[in-house]
């Protein structure tokens, strides 16, 4: 037996370690926080003692964050409330609750326990794949909030989105067409097995052996039967293909209906003028599998795109400023709670209330607006505002909802691709394959005419229904998704998949120096050494900067004093100025800060009230690896360097690119983007690696823009690629691998190609029922699927990209 | 053998009960969340808390 405690205890709830200095406890368990032991006190000696048992390990458990108790007052607000619940008679209501949070079946069994903890909760089911908790409330008991709070303090904070109204109503009316579709699953299985079963006479001794009162029965009774498939279960097809005619469009729903409805009045008119029995068995199993392979289809994509947004992360990092201090964090580390300094151009991660500071907000990310809202403290600001002015700090009131992020992200594609019609390539495909397959299937009537009208119908809609050129359309979708979701997880982000099918056609690419080639270092005073006064001028103002230079000053001139600035202002290519202690301070580029010829050589300037008081030199280190993947791209595309900065750095440059390479300095803004825009117009097709903030006209001028983000908390909505720093040296295996993602693409298209030859070979000759096309058709459209997708898998791996 | 109609009519009778109860199912948002049920049947009973009873033998 040890005499000594352990110097590290667990936490008895959820496993973490209990602070040495802090004694947490309750009952003899050691707690590391008092949220744990909230939990604790909550669950034991309750009903959900069985918490504490053997059977969920103190891992699985979620440690809850204890936070403002006034947080969620505002649902004491009737108004904002309603919005929440789905359905309410007053006091009994039902709500649909988002909690992220739950992970494992532990989360099931705990959430679904609710009741036990409270009278006012009636019943509490959790949908595990969507993260949902749905709760039966009785409000005379207890309250929404009162909900919201103690699901909070067990750790499942719910995600509240008030103001997406839209996203609600959207997944439910998913819901709604995913039931609609069970249903008319069933009802078209439910006739398919008895129509079937009801011509097994007929398979099994030939038409001519039952006797003709019974064959009439049958033949009546499937007929009644078929009837609520072709009504019901088969109405989406008919919807589909008569929307498109009117349209005057041929659609993929028009063949299928076509042959759904010569089966029918074939089998009608066979069955009353007793000439025969008819294909309706063929006619339900047709519509069965039509809509199963539907079902399927959904079931994967929705699996598939889940995954996508869930994974929707940039590495992207805010300041936060805790204990006096302001670190670079991560955006995903960041809570409700914290308190943030957005600069100039930086983005606000997520809903928050303004604490200091003039906020000179641009929501055209978010609306379109490119008019600034002024915000004064205590304002608040939304999620995707770009901060234009000086440094303000924020607090955040929501956590970081990157998804929402993301979606602003690529819904911006949607304003800049105008000029991309928004045909799919399934309509596109049906213009020609549509009218072809009519004309072939037509060929085959005639041709099998002279065998009887039974076997033409039998080919012809067999014909028909096995040409699918729904394989073509789900090629590239779900190629790139996986293209995207690797890249994702090789961290290069990609904005949608638009931007990857160019990334392929690459032919040129341009770099950006400063913070994008070099890491970005404390900048060295060149000449004597600043006073303490000015030091704290110039720490003060370039502190609102995210500019590779302000940043290098901001750390060269450290200390914990600012001064407080006024009119604020960013010069892209020039410098900074601000008032700063009542004194005009430009920092900035030698012709920026108005410097005579006769100062010394620097890279930045620094100016109070006119007079040219220090100067910097920025000391270049290339990043690590930069000189292989420089070696690697050059294989394959030309190369040309375009910076800000002087050519002080040049020999450094000259280790990575070769003579024949272009290096162009003291390169303004405007002018990298003209260069730009000369190269396009030559042909190429350029990609430009660059600054997300101060790059953004060049990135916007490229086909593909690249958005380097060390340290910072903004892009330009220009940018189609967002990397980390430590991304760059897997731009070569990227690149690769987009090209290889075409190739598959281009290899699913003449897999399909080849199915639909080979099914329409059958199908002509007669040796192709209707039940077997029918089956055949979600058949390829799975292979296709699962071929795209895992070819894309493995190219990840032949290329090189470096997934985690 | 006229009883095959009788036969017949009785089968779907009892076919269309069946379909009956998978409509009310999907109503009722059976078929919403089928991961769920699976984790559920793992979760152990809340200890009985009756004396004597576990004494019982079989």
């Amino acid at each position: 037996m040890s005499p000594a405690q352990p110097a590290t205890v667990p936490c008895f709830h959820c496993g973490l370690q209990c602070s040495s200095h802090e004694r947490i406890e309750q009952d003899d368990h050691r707690f590391c926080c008092v949220g744990c032991r909230t939990v604790y006190s909550l669950l034991r000696g309750g009903p959900l003692d069985g918490y504490y048992s053997e059977s969920i390990s103190p891992t699985d458990r979620i440690r809850p964050e204890f936070g403002d108790p006034e947080k969620f007052a505002f649902l004491d607000n009737p108004e904002i409330a309603d919005r929440l619940r789905q359905f309410s008679d007053g006091n009994i209501s039902r709500l649909t609750l988002s909690l992220p949070q739950i992970h494992c079946a532990s989360c099931i069994w705990l959430l679904e326990r609710a009741p036990e903890l409270s009278d006012g909760i009636q019943r509490a089911e959790v949908n595990f794949p969507a993260k949902e908790l749905m709760v039966i409330l009785d409000e005379s008991k207890l309250t929404l909030r009162g909900l919201v709070e103690l699901l909070s303090s067990l750790g499942y904070e719910p995600t509240l989105r008030l103001d997406s109204g839209g996203e609600q109503s959207i997944s439910r009316s998913i819901e709604t067409g995913r039931r609609s579709l069970h249903l008319k699953i069933g009802v078209a299985g439910f006739v398919f097995g008895n129509t079937m079963l009801l011509s097994f006479p007929e398979y099994l001794t030939g038409s001519t052996n039952v006797e003709p009162e019974i064959a009439r029965l049958i033949g009546v009774v499937s007929i009644v039967l078929s009837l609520p498939v072709l009504l019901y279960a088969g109405n989406g097809y008919f919807r589909s293909a008569w929307i498109g005619l009117r349209n005057r469009s041929l659609n993929i729903d028009v063949p299928i209906v076509i042959g759904a409805l010569a089966l029918f009045f074939q089998s009608v008119y066979e069955i009353l003028s007793v000439t025969g029995t008819g294909y309706l068995d063929s006619l339900s199993g047709l519509i069965f599998f039509l809509l199963l392979g539907r079902l399927f289809q959904e079931k994967t994509y929705s699996a598939l795109s889940f995954e996508r947004d869930y994974r929707s992360f940039f590495p992207l990092s805010a300041q936060r400023i805790a204990a006096g201090k302001t670190e670079s964090v991560a955006l995903d580390s960041l809570s409700v709670g914290d308190r943030l300094m957005i600069r100039h151009g930086e983005l606000v991660p997520a809903d928050a209330a303004l604490i200091s500071g003039t906020g000179e907000l641009d929501y055209s990310f978010v609306t379109g607006e490119s008019e600034t809202q002024h915000c004064h403290p205590g304002d608040k600001v939304l999620a995707g505002g770009r901060q234009c002015g000086g440094a303000i700090e924020i607090e955040l009131i929501h956590n970081v909802a990157q998804s929402y992020l993301t979606r602003l992200w690529s819904s911006e594609s949607l304003k800049t691709d105008q000029r991309r019609p928004s045909k799919t390539l399934a309509d596109h495909a049906a213009q020609y394959f549509t009218p072809a397959v009519l004309l072939i299937a037509l060929l085959a009537f005639f041709y099998w005419l002279s065998e009887g009208i039974a076997v033409a119908i039998n080919a012809a809609t067999a014909t028909l229904i096995v040409a699918c050129p729904c394989a073509l359309a789900l090629t590239a979708p779900f190629a790139h998704g996986a293209g995207l979701r690797l890249l994702a997880r090789a961290e290069i982000f990609v904005k949608n998949a638009k931007a990857l099918e160019r990334l392929s056609q690459i032919t040129d690419i341009v770099f950006d120096k400063t913070g994008t080639l070099t890491n970005s270092v404390a900048a060295r005073p060149a000449g004597q050494q600043l006073s303490e006064y000015n030091q704290t001028l110039a720490r003060s103002l370039a502190r609102h900067s995210s500019h590779p230079a302000s940043r290098a000053v901001t750390q060269a001139c450290g200390g914990s004093v600012v001064f407080d600035i006024a009119e604020f202002s960013e010069t892209p290519g020039g410098g900074i100025s601000a008032l700063v202690d009542e004194r005009e301070v430009r920092l900035g580029s030698r012709k920026f800060v108005r410097v005579s010829a006769a100062a010394p050589e620097g890279d930045v300037y620094l100016s109070v009230d006119g007079q040219v008081i220090g100067v910097f030199s920025l000391p270049a280190e290339l990043r690590d690896g930069i000189h292989t993947t420089t070696e690697a791209l050059r294989r394959d595309y030309s190369l040309t360097l375009l910076s800000g900065d002087s050519d002080r750095q040049k020999e450094l440059m000259q280790t990575i690119f070769t003579g024949r390479e272009p290096q162009v300095y003291s390169v303004s803004p405007s002018e990298k983007m003209e260069f730009i825009k000369g190269l396009s117009e030559s042909g190429k097709v350029t990609m430009m690696v660059g600054d997300g903030l101060n790059d953004a006209g060049a990135l916007a001028a490229a086909e593909i823009g690249v958005a380097l983000c060390d340290q910072q908390n903004g892009f330009s909505p220009a940018s189609d690629l967002i990397i980390n720093d430590s991304a760059l040296t897997s731009l070569p295996a990227a690149l690769r691998f987009s090209k290889r993602i075409r190739t598959v693409i281009l290899a699913g298209f003449a897999l399909s190609l080849s199915y639909n030859i080979a099914g329409l070979t059958f199908a002509v000759a007669g040796e192709l029922t209707p039940v077997v096309a029918a089956i055949l058709m979600p058949l390829s459209s799975i292979t296709v699927v699962a071929f795209a997708t895992t070819m894309v898998y493995l190219q990840s791996k032949s290329s090189g990209l470096a997934v985690q | 053998m006229s009883i095959i109609v009788v036969l017949i009519i009785l089968s779907i009778l009892i076919a269309a009960g069946f379909l009956v109860a998978f409509i009310w199912a999907v109503k009722t948002d059976q078929y919403k969340d089928t991961d769920s049920p699976a984790m559920r049947i793992l979760f152990d009973d809340p200890p009985r808390t009756v004396p004597g009873d576990d004494t019982r033998q079989e």
